[in-house]
């Protein structure tokens, strides 16, 4: 196992292809390889730590941050990162059946209204003093950043798990 | 194969947002093939779209743009891939290699979106011959999360779909199933309840003519029959002792009713458990189980026996007092009663505001113990990297916690009781003042002024239990929903309708185009392959390749998406489960020991055997020799809370389980893998005793314990990829010799 890089911000030259899939130029390499980026810190450090993997799932190369990158491979990189994370951010919530689980609730989020059933009550925990991230019983993750922040009734129905 | 469906009747099955929007495109000859609603734009926003596939066209309909409508002529060129990453799922559309669009959608839809893609994918491939093939999308599979069969037109397990609406509480109506049974007591209960209430109710009435035939006519110097004196004191006594009887009676009937339903609910759900298909058994769910035939059977006898006895016979008091007294004194009646509402509905408030205090404390509380749980079984590891200080703080901090939530809930629970009081106070002080009023215009009498104090107060206290009555009905509706959730459950693999008896089998095994599917992921496509009756073979592969599935298949833990096992030219499917496993013996990676002694775990399969058999078994299995050096030889306790055995010593007890069912098809799920190279040795000796003569598939990840193997089958993605001896397999140069260098390197 060759064990990639540390860091190829700098270097790495990124390209779309024709049928959607991105393409990775690693640096003093001139082979052009299919690559999938993902955040190695999603939720405490997204703007760092993005690893470039194969379509297998092979790590081919990290690059430390995206701030260093050429502006349109960052582009191109933002791109295929918004396109594979959904992570919605939970304004408010509006309505909520009960609060014995399984329970649904309607909420606002940064990408408009939805209503999802939260199955269990483990599927909502704390991430930092203030953060909280509710799992949906799909297995989609709404994020509140900070709860206080959120209205009285909402702040109310969060505390009642966290 | 293409039927010409009326138009109207095509579209009519379809949402009515969508036969608006197609209605002017669809063309007649356009018959409808797979839909899918999207739930994400393209900026992941939610909003609403749909895909329609027909037998010609692809139309993306978005209703909530004014030309939301794009059609794509189906033609060899295209092909739709998905994906699903964390919630996120992408369906991109491509026409000769070249992303033409993509869409986006939540996990919720991804199983329509994909069902739609499989659909596109093969109605292209078919266009040419101009046939589709029907069967081609549309193929059962199981729920990954329950294991559930799912028929080809629902691609969501219904049981795991989002139940939208919370344990409804009808599903507490369905307890009526197990309280039938019981009916006459449940009807003898009833009635005792009935009268013990009515019993209670008769001493305030009593005091009524006391107090204005006797007491006030005495006190003014009447003459009194003394006699009525001790009537009444004898009614008072009486309906004292008979009040005391009958609740006694209530209380015993309905505490028997309710332990005998919850012990039915228990039985029937812990049987009816036993009989769930193997892969409604996560890891994970054991504890979830176990709690709900524990505590929630238990939550359940509570409500029946306490809060739903309690709740009827205060309902009926105060209906009967109601009556009572809109009977004495219908004016002064309606004052007593007016503020009832108003003071029910504010204990409720403040109630719900208990719970939730509560329910917050009780959450601090778990998460308190679960630091513990957390931190004292991985002690060593704390101590080894010191940080006892770091777990001292985190205790300290989820104590905090406790203690601060457990204060906010005191502060309000100090103020609740004394606020019933008041209440009640405030509810009698209305009495007095408008019941004196009354007395002093000459309308009632000041018996009926005290019947009525008497009453009222005892109206009250039932109120906080009342109150209570809410979130317990909650509590016992989910608990009952929980348990129905079990008892609801099927089977996935059923017992056959015409059922073949197997007898004792020979021992051919032929595996026809096998494939399984679990939810979205096919883990097995297309398997072939035959075992002579007594031939040894091998099934080796990366994890992940399908070996376990396969065997699993074998056992029937699964039924198989399409193709068929045989077990001596019959379909496994046509046996009857229990029969078809007496012929399979199985002996796991991690045997597993029954609380109990080594000869009943020996005779786990066999509870008849007698001791000749069981030490015979025994010594086939080399267990022999180290049993007889245990403190009580074959009587020594093992299993949980038994005597610790160490890993090789517990497999050869689980081989030698096997020994004694003489099972006919042997399945070695890599049975040696957990232990030392030396005790492989002692167990492979076992098992070379176990395998003799039976048909035996062992799944092995070290491939030197396979040498005996009459053929080797390389498992790689869900297909075979090699067949043959070790020697060959070597010589060949694939997945097997890859297997076998990374070994060799280790």
């Amino acid at each position: 196992m060759n064990s990639p890089a540390s860091d190829l911000s700098a270097t790495t030259r990124l390209e779309r292809r024709s049928d959607g899939t991105l393409l990775a130029q690693l640096a003093g390499d001139s082979e052009w390889l299919e690559v999938f980026p993902l955040r190695l810190f999603p939720l405490s450090e997204p703007q760092k730590w993005i690893a470039l993997l194969s379509p297998e799932g092979r790590e081919v190369a990290q690059l430390d941050s995206l701030e260093s990158l050429p502006a349109a491979a960052r582009d191109l990189l933002n791109e295929e990162l918004s396109r594979r994370e959904f992570v919605p951010i939970i304004q408010q919530i509006t309505w909520v059946s009960g609060n014995s689980e399984p329970c649904s609730w309607k909420v606002r989020t940064d990408r408009g209204e939805t209503e999802f059933v939260l199955k269990n009550e483990d599927d909502i925990r704390r991430l930092g003093v203030r953060s909280v991230l509710v799992v949906d019983s799909h297995g989609i993750r709404y994020l509140i950043p900070d709860r206080e922040q959120l209205d009285a009734f909402s702040q109310r129905i969060i505390e009642w798990y966290v | 194969m293409n039927r010409t469906i009326p138009e109207e009747s095509q579209l009519s099955s379809l949402p009515a947002v969508v036969q608006a929007g197609l209605a002017a495109a669809w063309l007649p000859s356009e018959s409808l093939v797979a839909l899918a609603e999207l739930d994400l734009d393209s900026k992941q926003n939610f909003s609403r779209s749909f895909l329609i596939l027909s037998s010609q066209r692809l139309h993306f309909l978005d209703p909530n743009q004014p030309q939301g409508l794009t059609s794509w002529e189906l033609s060899p060129e295209l092909a739709m891939r998905t994906s699903l990453n964390a919630g996120l799922g992408v369906a991109r559309l491509l026409a000769s290699s070249n992303l033409n669009q993509t869409w986006n959608y939540t996990a919720a839809q991804a199983a329509l979106v994909e069902r739609l893609a499989i659909a596109l994918n093969a109605v292209v491939k078919t266009l040419g011959s101009g046939a589709i093939e029907p069967g081609s999308a549309r193929s059962s599979s199981t729920c990954p999360s329950c294991g559930a069969l799912l028929s080809p037109d629902q691609p969501i397990c219904l049981a795991c779909a989002p139940s939208a609406a919370p344990p409804p509480a009808k599903s507490l109506i369905r307890l009526w199933r197990f309280a039938h049974r019981r009916w006459g007591m449940i009807l003898f209960g009833f009635l005792v309840t009935l009268s013990a209430t009515a019993a209670g109710l008769v001493p305030p009435y009593i005091t009524m003519p006391l107090t204005d035939r006797v007491l006030i006519p005495w006190q003014n110097g009447q003459p009194v029959p003394f006699s009525d004196f001790y009537w009444y004191l004898g009614g008072l006594t009486f309906s004292a002792v008979l009040a005391w009887a009958l609740g006694w009676a209530k209380t015993y009937v309905m505490a028997k009713v309710s332990e005998l339903v919850s012990a039915d609910l228990r039985n029937e759900t812990y049987a009816h458990l036993q009989r769930l298909s193997l892969e409604f058994f996560g890891g994970k769910r054991t504890g979830d189980l176990i709690s709900r035939i524990g505590s929630d059977t238990d939550r359940i006898c509570n409500f029946l026996s306490i809060h739903l006895l309690d709740f009827a016979s205060d309902i009926l008091m105060i209906t009967l007092t109601s009556i009572i007294l809109l009977r004495i004194d219908p004016m002064l009646a309606l004052v007593t009663l007016l503020p009832f509402p108003a003071i029910a509905w504010l204990i409720q408030r403040v109630r719900v505001k208990l719970r939730h205090g509560f329910a917050r404390s009780s959450h601090a509380w778990g998460e308190m113990v679960s630091v513990m749980t957390d931190a004292i079984p991985g002690i060593r590891v704390v101590k080894a990297f010191a940080q006892e200080r770091r777990e001292i703080e985190r205790f300290r901090q989820a104590n905090e916690h406790v203690l601060e939530s457990n204060l906010r809930v005191n502060q309000l629970w100090a103020f609740f009781s004394p606020t019933v009081s008041l209440l009640t106070e405030i509810g009698i002080l209305v009495i007095w003042t408008f019941g004196a009023w009354r007395v002093f215009q000459g309308q009632i009498t000041v018996g009926v002024l005290t019947t009525f104090i008497a009453y009222i107060s005892r109206f009250y206290v039932r109120l906080d239990s009342l109150s209570r009555m809410l979130a317990n009905t909650q509590r016992a509706a989910a608990a009952t929903y929980r348990i129905f959730e079990i008892l609801d459950r099927q089977p996935s693999v059923m017992e056959p309708i015409r059922p073949i008896d197997p007898g004792r089998l020979a021992g051919k095994l032929e595996v026809s185009g096998v494939r399984f599917k679990y939810g979205n992921r096919e883990v097995i496509r297309g398997v072939d392959f035959t075992v002579e009756p007594g031939e040894l073979i091998g099934l080796v592969g990366p994890s992940g390749s399908g070996k376990s599935t396969l065997v699993n298949l074998v056992c029937r833990f699964y039924d198989v998406t399409e193709g068929a096992i045989f077990a001596d030219g019959q379909d496994i499917r046509s046996f009857p489960i229990e029969k078809f496993r007496s012929n399979i013996g199985i002996v796991l990676q991690e045997p597993f020991l029954f609380y109990g002694t080594i000869a009943e775990n020996i005779a786990y399969g066999r509870p008849l055997a007698t001791r000749d058999e069981i030490i015979s078994a025994a010594r086939a299995a080399h267990a022999h020799d180290f049993i007889l050096r245990l403190p009580d030889g074959y009587d020594s306790l093992v299993g949980e809370r038994g005597q610790s055995l160490s890993g090789g010593e517990r497999q050869r007890i689980s081989i030698a389980r096997a020994i004694l069912t003489n099972p006919r098809i042997l399945i070695l799920d890599e049975a040696t893998s957990a232990v030392d190279n030396e005790t492989e040795r002692v167990i492979q000796a076992a098992l070379d005793n176990l395998v003799q003569g039976r048909t035996t598939i062992a799944i092995a990840h070290r491939l030197s314990t396979l040498r005996n193997a009459s053929r080797i089958i390389v498992m790689e993605n869900g297909v075979v990829a090699e067949v043959g001896k070790h020697e060959d397999l070597l010589a060949r140069g694939g997945v097997y010799t890859r297997l076998h260098q990374a070994q060799l390197v280790n």
